[in-house]
Order: C-alpha cells, then structure tokens, then sequence
C-alpha cells in the first residue's frame, strides 16, 4: 500500500525510475532505524551523443520526487531522510551526511540496476546515464530483488573506450570497492587535462546508454 | 494580539520539531509581516523548538538524522527573522566565539549545531572549521578577544590535544569559557582540564551552548541592571 503510494509520488513528481532496498548491511550507525531505502533514478538529457553532466533539470526533478516521497512518509508518521542528487546546491546541516551513503547502494539493493565495469551504476531502465537520489525510511517496505553483481558479461566497450585506461575490466560484486574496477587517480588525471572537466566516454560507449546509442543495445543481446 | 504572537511562536517551535522548514519560513515571515519582535520569535520559538529537539534526542525518540533537519528547519527561519533583529544591548549579548575541531579531526556534526546556537543568540562566531591546528585556536582566541571558546574531537587519538589548547589559552586568559565536546570525551575528563562546558555529542553539546549562552545573558542583564 505505501509502497504504491510512494510510487505513484514520486513518478508523478518527475522521477523515472522508483525502486526500495533493504540497506541495513553497513549503513553508518548515525543513520539509526533508517534501514530502508527509496531509491529515486532519472535519465541525463542527451543531445548530439552527449550526454548533459550536471543536468540542472533531472537534479531538479528529483529533488521534488525526493520530497513527495518524504511528504508520504511524514504522513505515514514514518522517519525518513533525503539524500539528494548530485551535484548538491546550498550547503546545510543535513550535508553531513551525504557522503555517508551511496545512491549507488539504494539502487543495488532496491534492484534497479548494478555497478558496470566503467563504476557507474548501469540501469537496465535508464541506462548508465542518469542521476540519482535516496529517501531512507524506517517504513517497513517491502524490498526488491538486490543485484548482488555485474550483469555486464563480456562487454568491455567502456574499458576500449577510456582515454586514460582507467578501467580494470572487472565484474562487480557487491563489496567491492570502486577503487577494486577503476584506477581512480588515471580517471582523474585525465580529466584534470580537459578543459571542461568532462569526458564521459565511458558512459557514452556503454550498450545500455540507450540515450546516446539506441542502436547499440540490441547489439549486446 | 499576544494570542496569535503565541500561536506563531507554537507554529515555529512545531515547525522545528517536527523538521518541517516550509512551516518555520512561512511562520516567521508572519511574524515580521504582523510586526511582531524578531529576537523574541528566535529565541522562544526557534532555539526552543531546538531544546525541544535535544530532549527528545536524549529519550532516543530523535536519531541524527532528525535533529540534522531540524537545524535545518531553525536555519531557514533565522535566517528570515535575524536581519529584522534590533539590537537592543540590554538584552543581545556581544560577544565572540571561536569555534572547530581540533587537527586530525574531521567529524563537525556538533561543531555546527553548536555554532548555530551561538550564532542565534547574537553572538560573532569565527569558525575555523575542521581539522585546526592547536595553536591556531590560542592565536584566534586571543587575536578576536572572544568570550567564547569550543572545541570538539571524535577521536581518542585527538582529543588530547584540546587539554593543551585549554592550558595556554587559560594562561593567557584566565576569563574565556570553554566548552569541550565529542564522542571520547567524559563530564569528568573535561572538568578536570578545566573546561567550562562539556557536551558529550551533537544535540548534548547543543543543549550545553544554549546553558552557557543562558548564563552569560544573565550575566550581562544583571551587570546592565547594576550599572
């Protein structure tokens, strides 16, 4: 009943994707009873194969999904907090603790998706590009299949495409870190080089990035 | 009149108990659009929803997260009401505080609660953030003459060197109230360095800045009445 409730919320508000996850395993202890996550996806806007990185108006949308979540719970007299999509706007109190948690993790656990051998989360419904936000509730939802690994199998597209070879070409597992699939610091010298900052190969080269490359996924089947 | 200021000030300590930021805005924009006293709707509305807020972190009903979006919630109201606050020194405090937690040190959860009740009641806060150097405390104490010191530390490993910091800022200034807090802190460890404050984690050492900040009021308030 909730679970539908929240849905439709959050669907109605914008988001494109609506998943809940049982977060319980390693979640920092400040997070309390809030062992149930929400998780809040939304598809990059692409143009011309590029994708739209930060994308002010997906983060937007996300956020007034996040708080019609939150105003559904507040209503079910549930606890919940919002950790909203990067890039974060005004700093406030709550920011403490976002980076204590990963979207990544509420989309795992929730099933909506896995972490590809490029670190990003790849979702079978939005693709690799697309941001996300969490709601962590203590609302006794019930939860969806968690990815427990990579569904990537023998597609290294993101690997052939990276500029700074940062890519391991490793499977996720669940427990993995990031550091595990990429030499972050590569990525990052590499994108030191840019003038903008961006890259994004990686994610336009996956076969799931639909956006970018609709012909693409029909290839990996 | 005094009715609706009440239900306003009811509506804001609400507002910040029940973490809810849109109703702390929309009640403090009343309250000025009403012509009703903006220091009184802080302090009897906002900081004491937020006692409020300690309590029920003490009774495990408030969990970090709560109290996290209630400071938010008093945040967005104050940040309405505080240019609106005529200063009236029988009754604002001046005074200064420097505040941050000691090097090595990241964990700022409290240092901020902290902060925001200073910065309520009037005062001037240097903040010099996370991970501070010991000596840089000393230096900015004495350099901004402030009233106020507070340190926090997460760690065993830390903590120390707050004690150091307490004995040459004392050395020099034997008049600064100090206030200690963090996780491996005790009431008694703090004592005997002679902290003047100890707040044993966020919402606590919340609840100890709104004692001593009381205490100072009182202090001017009796001195404004003798003179």
């Amino acid at each position: 009943m909730l679970e539908r409730e929240i849905t439709q919320a959050a669907l109605a508000a914008g988001a494109e994707a609506v998943g809940f996850g049982d977060v319980s395993e390693g979640l920092y202890p400040e997070f309390g009873p809030l062992i149930r996550a929400v998780s809040l996806g939304c598809g990059l806007e692409a143009s011309g194969g590029r994708v739209r990185f930060p994308d002010a108006a997906a983060t937007a949308r996300l956020a007034t999904a996040a708080r019609a979540v939150a105003g559904v719970l507040r209503r079910a007299r549930r606890r919940f907090f919002i950790l909203p999509a990067e890039p974060v706007r005004q700093p406030c109190y709550c920011a403490a603790l976002y980076d204590r948690f990963s979207h990544k993790v509420a989309a795992t656990c929730a099933g909506l998706g896995w972490i590809g051998k490029n670190g990003l989360l790849v979702s079978p419904q939005l693709g690799p590009a697309a941001v996300w936000a969490t709601v962590l509730t203590d609302a006794p939802l019930a939860v969806g299949e968690p990815m427990l690994q990579g569904r990537c199998g023998k597609c290294d597209a993101c690997r052939r495409a990276c500029p700074a070879r940062a890519m391991r070409g490793r499977q996720w597992r669940r427990g993995m870190q990031l550091t595990d699939l990429l030499d972050l610091d590569a990525c990052r010298r590499h994108l030191g080089r840019q003038a903008d900052r961006e890259c994004g190969r990686c994610m336009a080269a996956c076969p799931y990035n639909f956006a970018a490359t609709p012909r693409k996924r029909t290839a990996l089947r | 009149m005094a009715d609706r200021f009440q239900e306003l000030l009811e509506e804001l300590r609400q507002g910040v108990t029940e973490y809810d930021e849109e109703r702390v805005k929309v009640a403090a924009q009343a309250v000025l659009d009403e012509g009703f006293d903006a220091y009184d709707a802080v302090m009897n509305g906002l900081a004491a929803g937020m006692e409020e807020v300690g309590r029920l972190f003490g009774a495990n009903e408030y969990f970090v997260p709560e109290v996290l979006m209630c400071a938010d919630a008093l945040y967005g109201g104050l940040e309405i009401l505080r240019p609106h606050i005529e200063v009236d020194p029988s009754r604002q405090v001046k005074g200064a505080v420097v505040i941050g937690t000691v090097e090595g040190d990241v964990h700022d959860i409290g240092k901020n609660l902290v902060k925001l009740m200073f910065e309520i009641a009037g005062f001037t806060v240097h903040d010099l953030g996370r991970d501070v150097p010991l000596e840089k405390f000393v230096e900015e104490v004495l350099s901004t003459d402030s009233d106020f010191l507070c340190m926090s530390a997460m760690m065993t490993t830390t903590m120390g060197g707050m004690k150091q910091v307490i004995d040459q800022v004392r050395q020099k200034n034997p008049n600064v109230k100090i206030m200690v807090g963090g996780a491996p802190l005790t009431g008694d460890l703090a004592q005997r360095w002679g902290a003047d404050g100890y707040g044993k984690d966020a919402p606590n050492a919340l609840q100890e800045a709104l004692r001593m900040v009381g205490s100072l009021r009182e202090m001017h308030q009796e001195a404004a009445k003798g003179g």
